[in-house]
């Protein structure tokens, strides 16, 4: 156990809690202020929120563990997420200032259709929730490599002073925490790039790449010479449009976006999230591409035991300063906590508000849905905890998988409902349940071998909704004024 | 070698940009959005 770990990471959890209970206790009186921060986020919080979104366990641990792999091919993810938010601006400009108090309400608004909001919301349940044990998972090796205890004392650590924030104060403790855990995670990203850049020369570290042919771990492949410094590496160019396809729609109409576009004050203040934001993410990236190839270099192949997603941070915690890889342990964790926290907050406002309250039928008071807004959100990271503690097998494969059904089932309503106003009710039920099946049979064909492996499951699922969303909205006649007057109001 | 590490480099500076510039963009021109947003009880365009 290293006592400066531990201190970072005790000092990071105690102010998370603090703000988080801060911001729940003075921000929070309706039940709008927890389900969406009362649409009135200002610019520091939106932006620190919206790069909380972004920093995950997955992107420091997956990301980096791809570009450790794979070489610089492993950096086109960002490249795709960063396309994909250019799709969030345009669905951010007209639908902020429809308060939207959750995602899937837009369907109910949009199409007058309650089975497409309920379908709507266990697409995202289903395609977020277990998506979160990966986070749990982060979370707790983070804490076992900090502290020395074991990764379930992480997870219940992490998971108890999650529920706490989350059942005190929604998305506005969530959102006042975010800027605490995107300052933490943007610090440790820039001070560990800065130590790899003074402390290493880039052009060694490319020509040793260039013929480094060692497995990234202990009984996988050979790497084939060369492949780490091209462009396209081992991945192949259809791997690449598919996977591209996936992301770029996947993050595209991601609820958790969507709810960020809805929480800001204004239109400006939305836009500034992305104008404030992604300068910053684009540094971040561009950093942990190059600490990932310099691991790489330095580490040829993981030592037994580790597998190749632990790259970075073995290889910071090893030769690094020990107040680095504290900082990098802290942001491993707040990246974590970020995703999981701000998920099951989506999750739970969205089960009461899309699909319990609807079908309850009942007229809540406000004070009546905050405490069930309260109670649901408390639920479920309780069961969470349960869960990320003992997952099942089937668990993670719909974590793996569910992921792609979320987009299949979003993408068409979201973008055609906002941008066509022929889109009708009977075109989007169409393409929302062919989209959800038909990613989810892909991936079982794909999990059963009968598709390559190149092939990104929900991409072909995430067209042919599209398709079929223009074919039957076509066979269908035109949505009523009332449906589509706030969405395309006469100039 | 180094070249498509350059590549990659300068595509990622564009691409990651990319975002911020189209917000960039829709900020100094409000009538492309101002104009289709309608204004909401509570809320602001």
């Amino acid at each position: 156990m290293n006592p400066l770990y531990v201190s970072v990471m005790v000092v990071f959890l105690l102010l998370y809690l603090g703000i988080g209970i801060w911001a729940g206790r003075r921000k929070v009186e309706t039940s709008k202020d927890f389900t969406i921060a009362g649409f009135k986020l200002g610019p520091v919080v939106l932006v620190g929120t919206y790069l909380a979104t972004f920093y995950s366990g997955a992107s420091l641990i997956g990301g980096t563990g791809m570009v450790y792999r794979l070489g610089i091919a492993g950096n086109w993810w960002p490249l795709f997420y960063a396309l994909a938010t250019v799709i969030n601006v345009f669905i951010a400009i007209r639908i902020r200032g429809k308060l939207l108090e959750t995602p899937p309400e837009f369907m109910e608004r949009r199409y007058g259709s309650r089975l497409l909001r309920i379908i709507a919301s266990i697409g995202l349940v289903v395609g977020t929730l277990f998506g979160t044990l990966v986070q749990y998972k982060a979370m707790g090796i983070a804490w076992t490599l900090a502290t020395g205890l074991s990764p379930e004392m992480g997870v219940i650590i992490g998971g108890i002073l999650m529920a706490t924030i989350i059942t005190i104060g929604g998305l506005m403790s969530v959102a006042y925490s975010d800027v605490l855990k995107a300052a933490v995670f943007t610090i440790a990203i820039i001070w560990a790039g800065l130590w790899c850049f003074t402390t290493y020369d880039i052009s060694s570290v490319l020509d040793k790449l260039s013929t480094l042919s060692t497995p990234p771990e202990v009984g996988a492949p050979p790497t084939p010479a060369g492949s780490l410094v091209s462009l396209i590496g081992t991945l192949g160019v259809y791997m690449l449009i598919f996977q591209a396809i996936n992301w770029i729609f996947g993050i595209g109409i991601h609820p958790q976006y969507v709810q960020r576009m809805s929480a800001g004050k204004d239109m400006k203040t939305t836009l500034l999230q992305y104008l404030v934001g992604w300068p910053i993410l684009c540094v971040i990236y561009i950093l942990l591409m190059i600490a990932s190839l310099i691991a790489r270099a330095v580490i040829p192949t993981m030592p037994e035991g580790y597998t190749s997603d632990w790259a970075l941070p073995y290889f910071l915690t090893t030769y690094a300063p020990p107040l680095v890889g504290a900082m990098f342990f802290a942001g491993i964790a707040a990246a974590a906590i970020s995703t999981v926290d701000s998920q099951l907050e989506l999750i739970a406002a969205s089960i009461f508000s899309d699909i319990v309250e609807p079908l309850s039928g009942k007229k809540l008071t406000d004070e009546e849905r905050l405490k069930w807004c309260r109670v649901t959100a408390l639920v479920i990271a309780l069961v969470m905890i349960l869960v990320a503690l003992r997952p099942s097998p089937l668990l993670l494969l719909i974590q793996t998988y569910g992921w792609g059904i979320l987009a299949a089932i979003y993408a068409a309503p979201l973008i055609f409902g906002l941008y066509w106003k022929r889109g009708n009710r009977e075109g989007a039920l169409a393409a929302s349940i062919t989209g959800g099946l038909l990613a989810a049979v892909f991936q079982a064909m794909q999990f059963t071998g009968l598709l390559p492996p190149y092939m990104a499951p929900a991409a072909p699922a995430i067209l042919a909704s599209l398709i079929v969303y223009v074919i039957v909205t076509l066979m269908f006649p035109a949505p009523p004024e009332e449906l589509t007057r706030d969405f395309f109001p006469e100039k | 070698m180094e070249g498509d590490f350059l590549i990659m480099l300068a595509l990622s500076i564009i691409i990651l940009n990319l975002p911020a510039i189209t917000a960039a963009i829709l900020l100094k021109m409000p009538q492309l959005w101002a104009s289709g947003a309608k204004k909401v009880e509570g809320g602001e365009t």
